[in-house]
């Protein structure tokens, strides 16, 4: 292998955290003008392996070659100085910072000792102005959305003329249209001659964009392939390591009686005049652009905020000054959007998790009764085929779908009537998305409503019996028949129309 | 053997060693004392001990309530102001209602003892709801803010005065402070009700499904959150709980005081409470802690401060400086030893590969 | 779409309604002690706003003070140093040092800063009537030279003393510290995202370190202005002041999460808070104690009304977005 081929070799990359082995002597490379997607299931080692291209972890084996010369990466500056840049899952930004500061910390425009602040923000327009991304450099990012904030990122990748360029799961909460404009921009710098890793969940991301693949297991290195000579099922079953059947098991069920019912709910400033009803054997689709008002508007129903006026009426009754225990009392159960932050207590084991929500249940008087506690949770993993040794494991030890399944399953435990999924496959690898698809289907078919808020246009077209669209805080379109649904139908009632 | 090896690994476990090294340094100090002809007598031996524990289990209260606070991951700074403002109450009402007479009266002594548990859990009340109506300020900012607000209270009510009781209705309250004779044994009447509180504590907190919350929302607030748990509600009544406690504190202190009251009584007493709260695995993290550990530090800080106080002879101010030592040093070194674990287990795991790493060469 | 609102401090809203120059006709012709009871403040809260910038806090800062006024004036009383400026000189680097302790447990032992700081301020407080330091005396102005006495009071330029110049002068270079240069916007960094400045190389630890020295440099010389101002210190010195420092960066807009803070709100957030200070006897209430009352309440309520009026202006914000 000619060695000016490839800008960067990764060979025998290990890595060792304190009881796990994160990375086993995997491999990868990259040429310059390529998009080489990197892909795996959670846990699989891609972050890790990120950051040890990136300088943040040093690896306790293997070499890398940064244009045929061997490199060590001793912290992320030598990093940086080396044309490498990297834009994270989390938009690593500094939402207190302006845009201009974000994109030039680290290498700020000076004048002797001091900032030249003046310069930066002009440089920092440009910059922005060469991605057609319409910011102010003075605006704090924390005010723009988690796609502006993403164009931060190029801009700074950009400022420190980037040779190689990682994006980590850039369309994880970005809607459609703005993966899109992602797409155009990582293309033209591919044409530029940047050299782009590209890490994603989305199958979507990786047959629009990339020119190869590498797929990693279990911290291992599986194998690398030009795009033309594979198709999603083989990617899938290298990335899980078996076959899965069906990913959108959708089964019939028998649509009953209106479960719950919102009239003119109208929250100012974040919703107005919602009316949608979910029946009982019944899987609803929400979806919308991100800031669509689609979580806010279940967050009221679930009691978390307070909506301004309108009505909540469930299963029959209206409700007033809901909260999440009296919702949950009479049957709500809402599994929220960010899993880690507002789903579960990671450092408790899953025994106590699930527990949680029902505690009454597992109680003798005032007193936790420890055998009826792991008899509900042990019901539950089974239910649930939760994958960890036993129900004393931490929840933040589990992998993303098994911590989404935690999470169902507290909800489970309340044995809910209605039950709003916010995002429920966000993150979460394959092998587990299909678990969770077949769990929704057993669920709707036990005869209890569900309601779905997906940016996933797949999934909301392929499990939905009903699909609403909110555009602007507003249902702009409700779409009762599901079969012949396209993308752009719902795209189109997603479009903002005031632009 | 799984229970016993768990126990070993234990924070308690830890206390209990850590007791036992003072308990030997000191009594190996005691005895060469004596060798050395600086004493005569002995004096750091258990019924002594016992005895002198009095001033120490004075804050235990306060203790108690502070472990609520921490349990939920917040801080409530104003403690000892509560329990000074509860205490100047306590005073005032009583001076109000029984005057400077010569035998005063148990009816104004009940209602002044009344106001005082009173005013503590509204104290307590105040602190509740304004971290819960205000959650974008954190409870260290709120409950600093408040301790200023019940200092200035205090000073409002009494001023620099002291007021001094004599008649031995007052004075009844310094039976508080009293030594119960048990056998051979003194022991400080402050112990057995802290002990019976702390058993109650410990159910409570480790037992039943409402203590199991309060760790939760220390843990994971919105979680908590979204789980169904009314949060603000049991964040509320914790406040409260921990204000009573102060005022209970209080309540001790006037008796320890020659039965006077003034308004800087209590200036400054969170310090202990907090202390002893954290020393016993509690953390301003939230969600973790025990009472035993809690109880275990509360006799530790009694030892170190009798040992120092008695056998090296060193002042108050610096007892002081020790209890900062201590703060500090429960909260560093288990990090560092975790800090020091991690190192090894890479070590480890990294040798193990590099031997696989030869034998596939 | 906005995620996430401006900040608008509690004196920006106070500006538009003119309460401020209400509070300065309160103040009445006293501005010079507004200043002057401000200055020692306001040294502390450039210091402040740096730990809090880092999402961290300091309240051993009083006991600072305390301790290098005592070791300073001890010093003069006992004839070893008699140089002003080495007295200042002296305050900065013991603040400093116990700072930099403090920042080193809070940032490589990873024990949480107010616990870090209850605990240093109690040692700290605890060093004072040490035999070997004041024992049971405090230092009085005859310990003090005169020419030391003089330095802060008796001396002006352009009308002012240097007291308030001292603090002009901490101000400006905090302020051109924290805006100007690569080491300062870290601490805006760190504060905002920590895991992010580690992953772009910013050695987040050093800089914390940094930011609680600054803290307590800061306090160290206050310590020495304090000793200077009012000729006397003692063990319980400044005794739970270190709120009215904290509180003036609240009002000044600065986040206690870290990450968001202007030296402009700062100053204004202190001279308020001397206002309140200043202002309270101006409305005829001699007794001091009932100035403690009132103080306690208005920082109460101050503290408060920033968040109501935020929350007001949210809600309009929302109002305006037309959904």
């Amino acid at each position: 292998m000619p060695g000016s081929e490839y800008i960067l070799e990764m060979n025998g990359i290990t890595k060792i955290f304190p009881g796990v082995k994160a990375l086993d002597n995997v491999h990868f490379n990259l040429k310059a003008g390529e998009i080489h997607a990197l892909v795996g299931e959670n846990g699989a080692g891609k972050s890790t392996f990120i950051k040890t291209l990136t300088g943040v972890h040093q690896p306790d084996g293997g070499e890398i070659i940064l244009n045929g010369e061997k490199v060590v990466m001793t912290d992320p500056i030598t990093a940086q100085e080396r044309g490498i840049a990297a834009i994270y899952q989390h938009a690593a930004s500094y939402p207190d910072l302006s845009v201009a500061e974000n994109i030039f910390i680290g290498h700020e425009f000076k004048i002797g000792p001091f900032i030249d602040w003046p310069k930066m923000n002009r440089e920092a327009k440009k910059l922005l102005d060469s991605i057609d991304a319409n910011l102010s450099p003075t605006a704090s990012v924390g005010s723009l959305t988690v796609g502006q904030q993403q164009l931060v990122e190029i801009a700074k990748a950009l400022s420190m003329n980037a040779k190689i360029l990682i994006m980590d799961e850039p369309t994880a909460s970005l809607s459609q249209r703005e993966a899109e404009d992602l797409y155009t921009i990582a293309r033209r710098l591919r044409d530029q001659g940047v050299g782009i890793i590209l890490i994603s969940h989305r199958f979507e991301d990786i047959f629009g964009l990339a020119d190869r693949v590498t797929v990693f297991r279990d911290a291992q290195y599986i194998g690398t392939w030009k795009l033309e000579e594979v198709d999603q099922p083989f990617l899938v079953h290298h990335m899980v390591g078996r076959e899965i059947t069906q990913l959108f098991p959708k089964k019939e069920t028998v649509v009953g009686e209106e479960l719950l019912k919102l009239e003119h709910l109208t929250r100012t400033g974040f919703y107005r005049d919602i009316n949608m009803t979910v029946r009982s054997g019944e899987i609803v689709g929400l979806t919308g652009l991100v800031g669509a008002g689609r979580t806010e508007v279940m967050e009221s129903v679930f009691g978390v905020t307070k909506p301004d006026s309108g009505r909540i009426i469930f299963r029959g009754e209206e409700v007033k000054d809901q909260t999440p225990t009296q919702m949950m009392a009479r049957g709500l159960g809402m599994l929220p959007e960010n899993r880690q932050k507002e789903g579960l207590l990671l450092a408790w084991s899953i025994n106590h998790n699930i527990s949680l929500s029902v505690l009454n249940k597992c109680q003798d008087g005032i007193f936790i009764n420890r055998g009826k506690e792991y008899e509900l949770s042990n019901k539950m993993k089974e239910l649930l085929a939760i994958k960890a040794p036993n129900t004393d494991t931490h929840t933040g030890a589990l992998s993303g779908g098994n911590q989404q399944k935690v999470v169902v399953a507290k909800q489970l435990a309340a044995e809910p009537q209605v039950i709003i999924l916010d995002e429920p496959t966000k993150g979460v690898d394959v092998g587990s998305k299909a678990a969770i698809y077949e769990i929704m289907s057993d669920l709707a078919s036990q005869g209890l409503g569900i309601l779905m808020i997906s940016s996933e246009l797949p999934e909301v077209i392929n499990m939905s019996d009903r699909i609403y669209v909110m555009s602007e805080g507003k249902v702009t379109k409700e779409f009762t028949d599901t079969k012949s649904l396209t993308q752009d139908d719902i795209l189109h009632a997603a479009m903002p129309q005031s632009k | 053997m799984q229970k016993v090896k768990s126990f070993l690994k234990s924070w308690e476990f830890f206390l209990i060693v850590l007791l036992a090294v003072m308990c030997l340094v000191f009594k190996i100090t005691d005895a060469s004392r004596i060798a050395a002809g600086a004493q005569k007598k002995p004096i750091f031996y258990f019924a002594n001990v016992l005895k002198s524990m009095r001033p120490y289990f004075l804050y235990s209260f306060m203790t108690l309530g502070m472990m609520l606070i921490l349990a939920m991951g917040d801080i409530d700074i104003s403690v000892g102001a509560i329990g000074t403002l509860s205490v100047v109450t306590l005073g005032v009402t009583y001076n109000r209602i029984a005057g400077q007479t010569e035998n005063g009266s148990p009816a104004a002594l009940a209602v002044a003892l009344l106001a005082c548990l009173l005013v503590g859990s509204l104290c307590g009340a105040l602190n509740g709801f304004l971290v819960t109506r205000f959650k974008e300020l954190f409870p260290m900012i709120i409950t600093l803010a408040t301790q200023l607000f019940f200092r200035g209270f205090s000073y409002l009510l009494i001023g620099g005065d002291t007021l001094t009781f004599k008649d031995p209705t007052f004075k009844s309250l310094s039976s508080l402070n009293q030594l119960l004779k048990v056998g051979g044994l003194q022991i400080p009447i402050s112990i057995p009700i802290y002990l019976a509180l702390a058993v109650v504590f410990y159910f409570w907190l480790h037992r039943t499904g409402n203590g199991r919350k309060i760790f939760a929302i220390g843990t994971n607030s919105a979680a908590t959150y979204y789980s169904g748990v009314r949060v603000d509600r049991i964040k509320f009544w914790c406040f409260v709980i921990a204000g009573f406690m102060s005022a209970v504190t209080g309540i001790f202190f006037v008796g320890n005081s020659s039965s006077s009251v003034k308004a800087d009584i209590m200036d400054g007493y969170h310090m202990y409470a907090i202390a002893a709260a954290v020393l016993g695995g509690f953390s301003t993290d939230g969600g973790k802690g025990s009472v035993i550990g809690a109880t275990i530090s509360l006799v530790i800080f009694g030892v170190v401060k009798f040992g120092l106080g008695t056998l090296f002879a060193f002042p108050d101010s610096a007892v002081n400086l020790s209890v900062g030592v201590i703060l500090i040093l429960s909260v560093l070194v288990p990090n560092l030893v975790e800090d020091i674990q991690n190192k090894r287990k890479v070590a480890q795991r990294r040798a193990e590969t590099a031997k696989l790493n030869a034998a596939k060469a | 779409m906005q995620t996430k609102k401006e900040r608008k401090p509690i004196y920006s809203i106070l500006i538009e309604h003119r309460e401020i120059p209400l509070l300065a006709v309160l103040a009445g012709k006293s501005w010079l002690n507004v200043l002057k009871n401000g200055s020692i403040n306001m040294v502390m809260c450039c210091g402040m706003l740096c730990v809090l910038l880092i999402g961290s806090i300091d309240i051993s800062i009083t006991a600072i003070l305390a301790f290098a006024g005592a070791v300073a004036g001890k010093l003069m009383g006992t004839g070893v140093l008699q140089s002003t400026v080495l007295m200042f000189l002296l305050g900065i680097a013991i603040g400093a040092v116990i700072g930099a302790v403090n920042g080193v447990l809070m940032s490589y032992g990873r024990v949480i800063s107010l616990i870090v700081t209850l605990s240093t301020s109690y040692i700290v407080r605890a060093l004072i009537p040490m035999s070997w330091l004041l024992g049971m005396n405090k230092i009085n102005p005859t310990q003090l030279t005169q020419g030391f006495k003089d330095s802060l009071i008796n001396h002006s330029f352009l009308g002012l003393p240097f007291l308030v110049w001292l603090a002009v002068l901490v101000v400006v270079v905090t302020g051109v510290f924290l805006k100007y240069t690569r080491t300062g916007r870290n601490l805006y960094a760190v504060g905002s995202n920590a895991e992010a400045a580690q992953m772009r190389g910013v050695p987040i630890n050093r800089i914390r370190v940094l930011a609680h020295t600054i803290c307590g440099a800061t306090a160290g010389l206050a310590g020495i202005m304090w000793l200077a101002f009012y000729a006397a210190i003692e063990k319980g010195s400044a005794l739970g002041d270190e709120m009215f420092t904290i509180a003036a960066c609240v009002l000044g807009g600065v986040a206690v999460t870290g990450g968001y803070g202007k030296i402009t709100g700062v100053v204004i957030g202190a001279v308020m808070i001397a206002f309140i200070d200043s202002a309270i006897p101006q409305m005829g209430i001699g007794n001091s104690m009932i100035t403690e009352f009132i103080k306690g309440i208005l920082l109460l309520v101050a503290i408060l009304l920033n968040v109501i009026l935020q929350r007001i202006a949210e809600k309009q914000d929302l109002a305006r977005r037309n959904i």
